[in-house]
């Protein structure tokens, strides 16, 4: 692999494709970076030759092996260029197996400068590109390279869960004034928009700079705030020069809304503790009510992601790198392509922070409007935010040496153990495994062995088993918001579908992911969180 | 798989994800059908007024570039136009100096929540497993993955 320094960022194509009356008639050709066309190859080696992607189409039987209780390893075979690794059980691997996930599995480590394994945690089912679940490293240093399909569209999804001092006592007979306080105040559904002021241009830009700290200093929330969230809410090395205007567009009316989809914000309660050390040191008390908010970057996150895809597309070509899914498409991190797309994709990851921490200010108020409580009597306290869908360059151990990694988490969670990263954590990190909407969600912590094993990764949720669509061709006709009332939940969607799509039968159990990873050391279980109240788009 | 109509397309199941089957006699044809799907996806097009008109031109380095750009275009307008469509007219395929060229025209109205019934929240179409063959001689059938 050739390295390429670099030579600053450059502007994605804001499209290589536009609409006619846009003016602009440049060719998407005249956008490839300097340099591109004459290393270019003819296109009969196109990435896509690979027909690996089949769902049918698994590694061979004889080519999975379980190594660990809880591990199955693929062999490396064809182009794989490290071997493969999935952290299920044996009473998950037949469901894995019918699923399109281990194929995925098997294309990742087809990724130049992919070190140790092609991984995935337990909650891995079938996605796009990198299987849901996913978690591979590159080294730079090796010609390792960076795919906007390893982080996925929805840059810097997550989650985050605050920790309240309100009791079930304070919420009974209120719960559906809660919920219709939070639907009032936080904008949902497709392409939602307008829950603040729509944003300036300029102002946009000191989001994506600031990140979470610019939600701050508008009155969202406070300083402490960011000390909770995964790189204090801010991932350096965001240049909005590698934002395209489309994204910009997009990402200017969206800021402060939920979106569609598995996005949601929840009242849970704290129903029981696991680890009463970590659960003291996370202000987790058993049958005090929390709030969770999952979602992400919205349309920014989305313009983002298919600007780069389009970069990467010409970046495969001039790289010659082959590959057996086009979704994969990559450039060497140390490349102009890789350096622009991880400055844009902080500019997405920054604009995710900015987006929850917004919309915990926003649940917060409509709480105590709801309740009609002081800020004081609710207490509402940030335990963590984390980042499910990433690509950052971290410090890991290889053979010895400490080296700069690019790690790749699609559906995965950061789990760094208490000492040995930079941590504030006695216990470790804490770690949010949102489960589907019925049952319950988990507060975990990130322990030594996930340095050790799995790039200090953990699993992210329950991971579907079922598509939304037959999700909602099996659950059409029912009542489910009323099921979930008689559960003793109350639930609010934009769309009733949505509902049906979120149904607990869609989803793996999150118990058994999060036990797979306790199990194995990874990451220990604190606490367990049942939902009183969910609002979704 | 063989279909009763000669070129149409249809939702189907993906873990994570929606996807649509779509099949056809002939490139012009997988396109339509494709955006005629997700418009589907969106909205109920019986709903949507033919009120006005925008006029497309896309080009990608290849056809399934071409279909990704085409699919997110719509769902850009979708979001940030705040358009809703009932149908496309006049799609034509072209090859063009790098790769090929999409012209069409999105026939519609501005979005009216109280009209138009919410869809699927489609986030993007991607390239998972997309492979077109510019000279199919026996026609096209194909998935294409959406993230949702």
């Amino acid at each position: 692999m050739k390295r390429h320094k670099q030579r600053g960022h450059h502007q994605p194509q804001e499209r290589s494709a536009r609409r006619e009356h846009a003016g602009r008639p440049e060719h998407p050709a005249a956008r490839v970076p300097a340099g591109s066309r004459e290393r270019s190859k003819p296109d009969e080696s196109y990435p896509g030759g690979g027909g690996e992607l089949d769902p049918r189409n698994q590694p061979h039987e004889a080519s999975l092996r379980r190594v660990q209780p809880y591990l199955f390893e693929i062999e490396p075979r064809g182009g794989m260029r490290v071997p493969g690794r999935v952290y299920v059980t044996d009473a998950m691997i037949d469901r894995v197996r019918s699923d399109g996930g281990l194929a995925q599995v098997a294309n990742v480590a087809h990724l130049p400068g992919i070190v140790g394994y092609s991984m995935a945690m337990p909650d891995i089912h079938w996605g796009y590109g990198f299987p849901i679940g996913g978690v591979a490293a590159t080294d730079p240093a090796q010609g390792g390279v960076i795919s906007p399909g390893g982080v996925g569209y929805d840059i810097n999804c997550g989650v985050r869960v605050a920790t309240t001092l309100l009791g079930p006592e304070d919420l009974h007979g209120k719960l559906e004034h809660v919920v219709r306080a939070l639907f009032a105040h936080i904008p949902t559904g497709v392409g939602s928009s307008g829950a603040i002021d729509k944003v300036s241009e300029r102002e946009l830009e000191q989001v994506m700079v600031k990140g979470a700290r610019w939600a701050v200093e508008q009155g969202h929330g406070s300083e402490t705030d960011l000390a909770h969230t995964e790189e204090q809410g801010c991932l350096r090395g965001a240049d909005p020069g590698a934002v395209s205007q489309r994204a910009r567009t997009r990402g200017r009316e969206q800021l402060g809304t939920l979106g569609s989809g598995n996005h949601f914000v929840e009242v849970d309660i704290v129903e029981e503790i696991y680890h009463p050390e970590a659960a003291e040191e996370f202000g987790l008390v058993q049958g005090r009510i929390a709030l969770q908010i999952h979602t992400g970057s919205r349309g920014f996150g989305h313009q983002v992601c298919d600007d780069y895809l389009k970069v990467m597309a010409r970046a495969v070509r001039q790289y010659d790198i082959h590959l057996p899914d086009r979704q994969l498409a990559c450039a060497p991190v140390e490349s102009e392509e890789g350096r622009s797309y991880l400055a844009g994709m902080a500019c997405a990851a920054n604009y995710a922070w900015a987006n929850r921490q917004t919309i915990m200010a926003l649940a917060e108020r409509a709480l105590m409007e709801a309740l009609g409580i002081s800020p004081r009597a609710l207490g509402m306290r940030l335990l963590y935010d984390v980042c499910h869908n990433i690509a950052k360059l971290e410090q890991h151990e290889v053979g010895g040496r400490t080296r700069t990694l690019c790690v790749h988490r699609k559906g995965a969670t950061r789990a760094y153990p208490p000492a040995g990263v930079p941590n504030p954590w006695r216990s470790g990190q804490p770690v949010l495994v949102p489960g589907d909407m019925g049952t319950e969600s988990f507060v975990c912590v990130g322990q030594e062995a996930s340095l050790r094993m799995t790039w200090g990764s953990s699993c992210h949720g329950a991971g579907r088993v079922m598509s939304r669509h037959e999700a909602i061709r099996r659950f059409q006709g029912r009542d489910l918001i009323g099921e979930m009332r008689e559960r003793g939940i109350q639930v609010m969607a934009k769309d009733r579908r949505t509902v049906a799509e979120e149904m607990s039968d869609a989803y793996k159990d999150v118990s058994q992911v999060v036990e797979v990873m306790h199990a194995a050391g990874i990451s220990l279980k604190v606490a367990r969180l049942r939902p009183l109240a969910v609002i979704k788009g | 798989m063989r279909h009763a109509e000669p070129e149409g397309s249809q939702p189907t199941g993906h873990t994570a994800d929606v996807a649509l089957r779509v099949w056809a006699r002939d490139r012009e044809g997988l396109f339509r059908q494709a955006s005629l799907g997700l418009l589907r996806l969106l909205t109920d097009p019986d709903t949507v007024r033919p009120a006005e008109s925008t006029d497309v031109t896309l080009e990608g380095l290849d056809l399934e570039e071409l279909m990704v750009c085409w699919l997110n275009e719509i769902l850009y307008l979708h979001d940030v136009g705040r358009r809703r469509w009932a149908r496309v007219e006049r799609l034509r395929i072209e090859e063009a100096p790098a790769g090929f060229r999409l012209t069409a025209a999105l026939v519609g109205e501005a979005y009216d929540p109280e009209r138009h019934p919410s869809g699927v929240g489609v986030k993007a179409a991607t390239y998972h497993d997309l492979r077109i063959d510019p000279r199919a001689a026996d026609g096209y059938d194909l998935l294409i993955v959406l993230d949702t």
